[in-house]
């Protein structure tokens, strides 16, 4: 375990060095003082927009970051070749993947969590209000949900460079977002080859919407029942145990060709 | 050591180079033409930048403030299979109680509005919402006029606008404006609408109807009586003008009562906005079907 954390801590240290962080910040602040600016007919009080806008850049910018920080770091390990010194020291190759999937997982969740401070802090600044509970349940899901992004991501980079697997984790995601959670209502109209492929996609992808908490939030809906809450957060969880299986299964036996990646 | 590269080696490929760049730039130049000639002057930053996809933009943004006004209450669609563990965990989640966001709390569906008709100025429909919640819910006929004044800027033949400005100045008891922009609506009837649609035609009989009332309250019967006929003609089915026309023609005044009848008929008072009761399908039409030509159908979005 420790040394899963060393690993962690080793990504973390690359992320400060990094400015991703900082540049979804600014542009974060600077897109929710354009929404305080807007002068909505000199009306007050008006500010449920600015949390749902904020959230949802708050999703955005928490998957950049995700797939950016997760998907970057077994290539870039074989591009500098570190992957040599490091696979030479007593640390397993799961040890590699869970620390690496940690780290970004870390990352991501504290950046959501500056992400959300922000969104409440301008929501309170504006006279608007947000409901704790719930405001905290989204921000459990949304943590399991980067989970999920952050594991699918470093198991597609255990075969492929940076811009591939970022690339894929995104039409995934993206996916799983537009299509899964839309197939009951596709399949009404299709059949056939078509409604295989639909079912196959609803079953195979991960549920992301059942993590997004955003309308509730936004509109005041109150907290969802607890054993609803902990479903899907074991739900997810399974999914983060199952594709870090996969990126340990595709990790484990992969052989380094030197400069084949990057 | 390698070989010094002559000067000349250079001539045909650069040559070649800005003979082909010649080429392109001469076919683009003929492939466009002089399409910046055709531009509009008026266009706004947005509008030339965003294209055609600047509508999509709005529909999406109008589509929001729909959700807004239905506290995120997404519509019911149906679906093909409804026993799934993540459809049954989803309906848990969402929003599904069926409520509409009254008085003070419909200015959250405002900013939506705003973005809309910013992104697709065209959009006549969004103008007319936001026009009326402001004059409705939030008491400000001034920001609806405001608003319904940039809408003619931007449509100038649009007649719903001119409609629309008409309720306004009836309601603020300036009827001599009020007249004046129903002619004018009547001019552009029926603008970029279908004349043959069933909304059109709707839109088309209460601006004479409008008319008649506001010539009734001046005393000019005969106009008054006129127009009726004419919204019978345009709308048989419409008993109450039927019976306007009847008793008209049989001598009887209705003059005193015109203000309170503009009122009823055409929302200049204000009507509670409904709340679904628990269990209702939110999928349902706002357009209710009256009796009389009572026009909110803009109204609820």
């Amino acid at each position: 375990m420790m040394r899963v954390l060393t690993l962690s801590r080793v990504v973390w240290l690359e992320m400060i060095r990094r400015k991703d962080l900082y540049v979804l910040l600014i542009l974060l602040v600077t897109l929710l003082f354009v929404l305080l600016s807007l002068n909505i007919f000199g009306l007050g009080g008006v500010v449920r927009y600015v949390a749902d806008v904020g959230l949802l850049f708050a999703w955005l910018f928490a998957i950049i970051l995700g797939v950016s920080t997760a998907g970057r770091q077994l290539p870039q390990e074989e591009a500098k070749r570190t992957i040599y010194p490091l696979l030479a020291k007593p640390v397993t190759r799961a040890d590699v993947v869970l620390g690496k999937w940690l780290g970004s997982w870390t990352i991501t969740v504290s950046c959501t969590a500056l992400f959300y401070l922000l969104v409440v802090g301008v929501v309170l600044l504006r006279g608007g209000g947000i409901q704790p509970v719930t405001l905290a349940q989204g921000f459990v899901l949304h943590a399991v949900a980067m989970g999920i992004v952050t594991a699918l991501t470093v198991a597609i980079s255990t075969r492929m460079t940076y811009g591939a697997a970022a690339s894929v984790a995104y039409i995934l995601i993206a996916g799983a977002f537009s299509i899964a959670s839309r197939v009951p209502e596709l399949l009404v109209h299709e059949e056939g080859f078509v409604a295989r492929g639909l079912l196959a996609l609803y079953y195979g992808l991960p549920h992301l919407e059942l993590f997004d908490l955003r309308q509730r939030i936004v509109h005041e809906w109150g907290a969802i029942p607890c054993r609803t809450l902990l479903f899907v957060a074991m739900y997810g969880v399974v999914w983060v145990l199952f594709l870090l299986l996969l990126a340990w299964m595709g990790y484990r036996r992969k052989r380094f060709k030197r400069g084949a990646l990057g | 050591m390698k070989p010094k590269r002559k000067y000349g080696d250079w001539v045909l490929p650069i040559g070649a180079a800005l003979l082909l760049w010649g080429v392109a730039f001469s076919m683009a130049c003929r492939l466009e033409g002089n399409r910046f000639v055709s531009v509009p002057i008026e266009q706004s930053f947005l509008e030339r930048v965003l294209g055609v996809s600047r509508v999509a933009f709005g529909q999406t943004f109008f589509e929001q403030a729909d959700l807004y006004f239905h506290q995120g209450v997404g519509y019911v669609r149906q679906q093909a299979f409804t026993n799934s563990v993540f459809i049954r965990a989803y309906e848990v989640i969402r929003p599904s109680a069926h409520a509409h966001t009254t008085g003070y709390t419909v200015s959250e569906i405002l900013p939506w509005l705003q973005f809309t008709t910013r992104m697709d100025p065209k959009n006549v429909t969004a103008y007319l919402t936001t026009a009326y919640w402001l004059r409705s819910a939030l008491r400000r006929p001034d920001l609806a006029e405001q608003v319904l004044l940039e809408a003619q800027r931007k449509n100038p033949y649009d007649y719903r606008v001119y409609n629309e400005r008409a309720r306004i100045a009836f309601q603020r008891r300036d009827d001599s404006r009020a007249a004046r922009l129903l002619d004018a609506a009547l001019k552009v009837w029926p603008s970029n609408e279908d004349p043959e649609d069933e909304q059109t035609l709707l839109d088309l009989s209460v601006i004479l109807s409008r008319q008649a009332i506001l010539y009734e309250m001046k005393g000019e019967r005969d106009a008054a009586l006129a127009l009726f006929r004419k919204v019978v003609e345009l709308r048989p089915g419409n008993v109450a003008v039927a019976r306007r026309v009847e008793a008209m023609e049989q001598g009887m005044d209705y003059s005193h009562l015109d203000r309170k009848t503009w009122d009823i008929l055409f929302g200049g008072t204000d009507k509670p906005v409904h709340v679904c009761g628990e269990g209702d399908d939110h999928d349902h039409d706002h357009d209710h079907d009256h009796n009389h030509d009572c026009e909110h159908h803009h109204h609820d979005i």
